[in-house]
């Protein structure tokens, strides 16, 4: 099932009137449960298309459609509240908010769309459990390692359970441990709840974990494959 | 918006000494400020009790007396215009009292004073000047004599039981002479008034000004200054054109003038202290607001509407305004009852000054809710600027800029 459809999207920054072409007419389509990594050199685009998908930033031209939704087109609010309800988040740091608990912030999108409490704590509860971190429920990020907090990333982006996450260089900052913990992690996740993960990496062991692996090179698609399981896709 | 309140109070509490000291100051300005305002204003209502106590809160004359005081200009003491006047409701007290001016001789030298025709008795439950006697006893209704005051009794070289002889004009160019014995000595707390005053019993001045019957004024007393403008305008009505109703502030503009000065000064150095303060809870929060710019554009990305954030900045400067108000309350509430209740005698020459306006020598501060309110107030309206700029700087925030 089609989950993300981009129809011809290009992106053009023009900052100082020098027009710099990051997304160039692309068209892609993901689908339910995919496992995806987009790989590309540095300044490839592929921060730009990822927010071109997750509905952060708008497409010069172009069409972006989830569920067969136009989301191009959607006003501020109601791009915002399409993001609280369709889509999870990863990003590369400073993504849980300092003040509340690990409970506290993987509740938070729940607790924005007015979930009941008991709802929204047995699946923070569940979900940190199964990430392994079921001692640390009450702990605030500050005392949490960068892997631990990238953990809780993970739960808060699927606590809400949306239709795909996306993930910017979500393991970037992390040690190779954590890295490793993190994708198996994210795998079983994506097995278990069917959840589409979309993510962007430099990373060879992470590219060596997706099951499809599209390649950016100058805001094009330069190559998009599914692998077998033992194929290697040397970056 | 029960996670909005939770976000923001948790985020006040995130640069604990920051936001401490964005709080102290708050206290501070409402503190100083409400403390110097009830100091000020305690300080004015002894200067309008001495005054009333001495003028009454309206005076009743013959129409345009009140500039020349002249002696022909009387009304006549009379059952019908007290009926009146007491029919209103508010009034506690009415006194007659009939002024002349006159030359007072004693064994060889003269000096001009005042000639205070009054009832004594109502007049002490009033001014009680019969505290201030310092030799003899002060008048009665029925005394045949007078009581003058101590500084007039040491130029003139009189002391008690001598006599006071004293000239003047009389009602309707009448002359206007006697002999008193003097039956007390009166120290007046006002030097200048302290040299020119004798007292004598109502019958016994319109004797000597040869006015029957007549007084210069009516001193009316109030059970509330709140009322006064409705009363006086009630009596305009009741009694006619040809009286002259004056209240305590026309009479005694001196007073309202020191308010007024009082008002500029004070309004002038709380600006500048909201001022200074102002400008400190501004940098405070712009740069809560401003550090927080990955954080916010996180909270967008993951689903947070841009006014939610707003909200959320919004009740963290109204939580650090509360919490700074009900600081300064705490403080302000017990020490402006305790400094009221036991206020600092005043020595040496400031409490000359003090005592010189026949007000009491001492530091008493005021008791007035209104400016709790009020300066409350003024912190809410800082605050509410002060936010301005945090949300202006969150709604020109592009999410995917500031994620970079
Ligand atoms: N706000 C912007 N204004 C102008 N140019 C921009 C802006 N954002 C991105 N670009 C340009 O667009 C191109 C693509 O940037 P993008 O961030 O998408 O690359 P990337 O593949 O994510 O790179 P990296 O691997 O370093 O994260 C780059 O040339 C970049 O300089
Ligand atoms: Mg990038």
């Amino acid at each position: 099932m089609k989950v993300i459809e981009l129809k011809n999207v290009s992106k053009i920054y023009n900052p100082k009137g020098i027009a710099v072409q990051a997304v160039n007419n692309v068209s892609i389509e993901f689908s339910q449960g995919e496992f995806t990594a987009i790989v590309g050199a540095s300044g490839s685009g592929k921060t730009t298309l990822l927010n071109i998908i997750g509905g952060i930033d708008t497409p010069s031209s172009g069409e972006v459609y989830v569920n067969n939704k136009q989301i191009n087109q959607l006003s501020e609010r109601k791009l915002t509240e399409f993001r609280r309800d369709n889509i999870g988040f990863i990003f590369q740091q400073y993504n849980l908010l300092p003040v509340l608990t690990a409970t506290e912030n993987v509740e938070f999108i729940m607790e924005l769309q007015g979930k009941p409490k008991t709802e929204r704590e047995a699946r923070a509860k569940e979900l940190l459990i199964a990430i392994g971190l079921g001692e640390k429920l009450n702990e605030r990020p500050s005392k949490l390692s960068g892997g631990q907090q990238q953990r809780v990333a993970v739960a808060r982006a699927l606590a809400h359970k949306p239709k795909f996450v996306i993930a910017d260089e979500p393991t970037a900052n992390l040690d190779s441990k954590s890295t490793e913990d993190l994708l198996q992690m994210m795998q079983e996740l994506n097995q278990k709840e069917g959840v589409t993960f979309i993510f962007s990496t430099h990373d060879q062991r992470v590219v060596d974990k997706a099951k499809r692996v599209i390649v950016f090179e100058d805001g094009k698609v330069k190559e998009d494959y599914t692998k077998n399981d033992n194929e290697k896709h040397k970056i | 918006m029960k996670q909005l309140f939770k976000l923001a109070w948790r985020n006040i509490w995130r640069k604990r000494r920051r936001s401490v000291i964005a709080i102290v100051s708050v206290a501070f300005a409402v503190i100083i400020s409400i403390s110097l305002r009830s100091l000020m204003l305690g300080n004015y209502d002894k200067m309008v009790e001495a005054g009333v106590k001495n003028s009454g809160y309206i005076q009743i004359h013959f129409k345009n007396y009140w500039k020349d005081k002249s002696i022909n200009d009387l009304i006549e003491n009379s059952p019908q215009t007290i009926s009146t006047i007491s029919a209103i409701n508010g009034i506690t007290q009415i006194m007659p009292r009939l002024q002349n001016f006159a030359l007072a001789a004693g064994e060889n030298t003269s000096k001009a004073v005042i000639v205070n025709g009054i009832q004594p008795n109502e007049e002490n439950s009033f001014t009680n000047i019969n505290k201030r006697i310092i030799q003899g006893s002060f008048i009665k209704n029925n005394s045949k004599g007078v009581a003058i005051s101590e500084g007039l009794a040491k130029h003139l070289k009189l002391k008690v039981n001598d006599t006071l002889v004293l000239i003047g004009q009389g009602y309707h160019a009448t002359i206007a002479s006697g002999k008193y014995t003097i039956e007390g000595i009166v120290k007046l707390p006002n030097p200048q008034m302290n040299l020119m005053n004798v007292y004598m019993p109502l019958p016994i001045a319109q004797e000597f000004a040869s006015a029957q019957n007549m007084i210069s004024a009516y001193l009316i007393n109030l059970n509330d200054n709140k009322n006064i403008n409705t009363i006086a305008g009630q009596l305009k009505i009741n009694l006619g054109n040809e009286f002259e109703i004056m209240t305590w502030e026309e009479m005694l503009p001196e007073i309202k003038n020191s308010q007024k000065i009082d008002t500029t000064i004070f309004t002038m150095l709380a600006s500048c202290l909201y001022l200074i303060i102002g400008m400190g809870l501004i940098g405070t929060i712009l740069m809560m607001a401003i550090e927080r710019k990955k954080e916010f554009a996180i909270l967008q990305a993951i689903g947070l509407q841009k006014s939610q954030i707003q909200t959320v900045i919004l009740i963290e400067s109204v939580l650090l305004g509360i919490v700074g108000i009900i600081l300064a309350f705490t403080i302000t509430i017990p020490f402006i009852l305790y400094m009221n209740a036991n206020p600092i005698p005043l020595t040496g020459d400031s409490g000359k000054s003090f005592e010189a306006m026949g007000v009491e020598p001492s530091l008493q501060l005021g008791v007035k809710p209104y400016l709790f309110g009020l300066m409350a107030s003024i912190v809410f309206a800082i605050m509410l600027l002060a936010t301005l700029f945090p949300i202006l700087f969150v709604k020109r925030l592009k999410t995917s800029e500031a994620l970079k």
